[in-house]
């Protein structure tokens, strides 16, 4: 085992150098690394570090990107490695992110995105200006625990009460938890659309979001209202 | 001027790029730019440095010739050789005049410390706004204010007790029937032909389409298009930009930069400013602009960095360009705070001193209704006042910083204050007395710090 791989890709990893990741995990695992070492003592523990940059104000959102793609890169290298039966790798859960249908504001959304991954959830993140019936078909067809829905807009609030409408008339509301953030929201909104959690600021939705889904999945998803 | 169909056209041939590449190649030639022309931001407000200010625009220049705009819907890019952007850029008109009537003002360029006080925007701009009365109530509030040459109000979400969806058709009552309140708060103060910049209803071309009409937005009053984050555009926003020009209204452009975004920090958001203001002139065919660079976690203009960014941008545009620039002045302190007093002063000292015009200040980051006519009053006087007096920029220096450490702890966790409606008698759209009373105590307070002894 080289200790001193594993710190190359993680430092690799935190200043964002995504080919260098590339390359260090192919000659990792060239070297018979295993596939979980490499994900856990240098891609997951760089992504942390990379979030407490962030949290601390030391880096920019395009260095937090820029990580998150080098650990795309690793992954995608990992990922068939780990995903044989009984090898699956421990994720603490899974979580699909997206900006609200007729809005195109994308930043805090990645940001969050990113810090998820940090915190080691396998996150989808759909993009912005996504209409609520898609994000229902994303979340049921990828087995989600929670949906995170972003709004900048006042008036595309509305769309996010669609989604959570449409969940309940399916009788699906309780198969997901659904959180909401950015800046047309406040916590008196969220509660009055039926959101199950709010956060200002991308730190808080992940202290929220890392109770809530511990509280979700020790009483086990329901199927039905 | 380039005519709109080259500029669509550009956006239609010009070379594809992913947008996550864009992105990246952005920050990365940020980074290369801020080394290459030795920016540094050194903590102080007001950016001093003469070599400094012209390497900001220099950068921002070169920048503008290797990035372009990223046009979303198509994923290319719309580029200009430097020659090109040189060429337009001398076209720029030092004067246009803002709104009719009596109330027709000139808006000049100014120079650095120069003794001409800024033109004063001001309003309750982008934010969502409650049922009719607190909307022309509120609106009135501005106008009524000698200072304010210009309104920038908030939005309806509401109309005929339906909530306003985007893209709905309520977008296009919304809109025409907030310009039509906009209009009556006019002339209900007997300002009937002052500037109003834009109805902010509409998120989609639908609502914003349908003011083009001199019933509702006049061709003195300015259509509002912003550049999106970073150094893009899309349809929608050339749309808006293409059938302003052709109605002849004027065109103001949004350049916001997130601090702490793809812009990196002060240095690199400084100079994607430069680049945003110099293109959106060409493709936007801009006549004013909006410079609002905004910081990532408190979302205000107000922090030191983004008080630098309002500087040396200000400076370094006035002296390179005839562009007219507005600093668009976001506080996180709502109405009826001691902090929103002193949260004004950094921006308004700094960007009067750099040769900016001002809109703002906008109170609680357009989060809530808690703003009045009293803040942009003191935020005019604060601009008068110190470009009379031709304040050197040492003084500015040390005003600015003692201002900013008195708020800058807060910043995370404002006082957002309290609404219109308790600040002011509805009935007679005046302030309250224990308001005035903070407004004139904190104005005195100012003058003090500046040495003017009454």
């Amino acid at each position: 085992m080289p200790p001193d791989l594993l710190t190359e890709i993680k430092e690799a990893l935190i200043f964002g150098k995504y080919d260098t990741v590339e390359k260090k995990v192919n000659e990792a695992l060239k070297k018979k690394v295993p596939p979980m070492k490499i994900l856990n003592e240098a891609l997951i523990e760089g992504m942390k570090e990379v979030g407490r940059k962030w949290i601390d104000g030391e880096v920019f959102l395009a260095d937090v990107m820029m990580s998150a793609e080098a650990m795309r890169k690793g992954m995608n290298l990992i990922e068939p490695l780990i995903s044989k039966p009984g090898k699956e790798r421990k994720i603490k859960g899974k979580v699909l992110i997206a900006t609200i249908y007729t809005d195109i504001h994308d930043i805090g959304k990645k940001i969050v995105a990113a810090l998820l991954q940090a915190e080691g959830y396998e996150v989808i993140d759909l993009g912005v200006d996504v209409p609520p019936s898609k994000i229902i078909e994303e979340a049921l067809k990828n087995k989600v625990d929670l949906i995170g829905v972003s709004c900048l807009l006042t008036t595309s609030i509305l769309y996010i009460k669609d989604l959570i409408d449409f969940l309940s008339t399916r009788k699906l509301r309780n198969k997901f938890i659904v959180a909401v953030g950015g800046a047309a929201l406040t916590k008196d909104k969220s509660e009055e659309i039926g959101a199950d959690l709010y956060a200002e600021t991308a730190e808080e939705a992940i202290k929220e979001i890392n109770e809530k889904i511990k509280e979700f999945k020790a009483r086990g998803k329901e199927g039905n209202d | 001027m380039i005519d709109p169909w080259e500029i669509i056209g550009r956006g239609e041939e010009g070379p594809h790029i992913p947008e996550k590449e864009f992105d990246m190649n952005l920050f990365k030639k940020l980074a290369s730019l801020e080394k290459e022309y030795e920016i540094k931001f050194n903590g102080e407000p007001l950016l001093q440095d003469k070599q400094m200010i012209n390497s900001i625009y220099e950068a921002g220049l070169e920048l503008a010739v290797e990035t372009g705009f990223y046009l979303l819907d198509t994923q290319r890019r719309i580029l200009f050789t430097e020659d090109e952007i040189k060429y337009y850029l001398s076209k720029s008109k030092k004067k246009l005049v803002l709104g009719e009537g009596k109330e027709a003002e000139e808006l000049v360029k100014r120079e650095i410390n120069d003794k001409k006080p800024p033109l004063l925007i001001a309003g309750m701009a982008g934010t969502p706004l409650p049922e009719r009365d607190f909307f022309i109530k509120s609106a009135m509030s501005y106008v009524k204010e000698e200072v304010v040459k210009g309104l920038d109000h908030g939005s309806i979400t509401s109309v005929e007790g339906r909530e306003v969806r985007t893209g709905s058709p309520l977008e296009i009552h919304a809109t025409r029937r907030e310009i039509t309140w906009l209009r009556e708060a006019l002339q209900r103060v007997g300002r009937p032909g002052l500037h109003l910049l834009d109805g902010e209803s509409s998120i989609t071309s639908k609502g914003v389409l349908s003011v083009l009409s001199p019933n509702y937005l006049r061709k003195t009053d300015a259509y509002f298009v912003p550049v999106l984050n970073e150094m893009k555009t899309d349809y929608v926003r050339l749309s808006k930009a293409l059938a302003g020009t052709e109605y002849g209204c004027l065109i103001a452009s949004l350049v916001d930069p997130i601090l702490g975004g793809y812009s990196r920090g002060p240095e690199g958001t400084a100079i994607c400013s430069i680049a945003e203001l110099i293109l959106s002139k060409i493709i936007y065919q801009a006549n004013y602009f909006l410079l609002h660079p905004s910081d990532i976690r408190v979302k205000s203009t107000t922090t030191p960095q983004c008080t630098w960014v309002l500087g040396a941008v200000g400076q370094a545009i006035s002296k390179n360009t005839d562009l007219l620039v507005f600093a668009d002045v976001w506080v996180t302190s709502g109405a009826g705070t001691e902090t929103v007093f002193q949260e004004i002063v950094p921006n308004t000292l700094v960007a009067t001193y750099s040769s900016l015009h001002l809109l703002g200040p906008v109170t609680a980051c357009g989060l809530l209704p808690n703003g009045t006519g009293l803040e942009a009053r003191y935020m005019g006087e604060i601009a008068e006042t110190t470009a009379k007096k031709q304040l050197k920029p040492e003084i500015i220096n040390e005003v600015a910083s003692r201002y900013l450490n008195l708020y800058i702890n807060k910043l995370s966790s404002p006082d957002l204050g309290i609404s219109f409606k308790g600040l002011y008698n509805m009935e007679k759209v005046t302030p309250r007395k224990e308001y005035l009373n903070t407004f004139v105590a904190n104005f005195e307070k100012f003058k003090k710090e500046i040495g003017i002894h009454d």
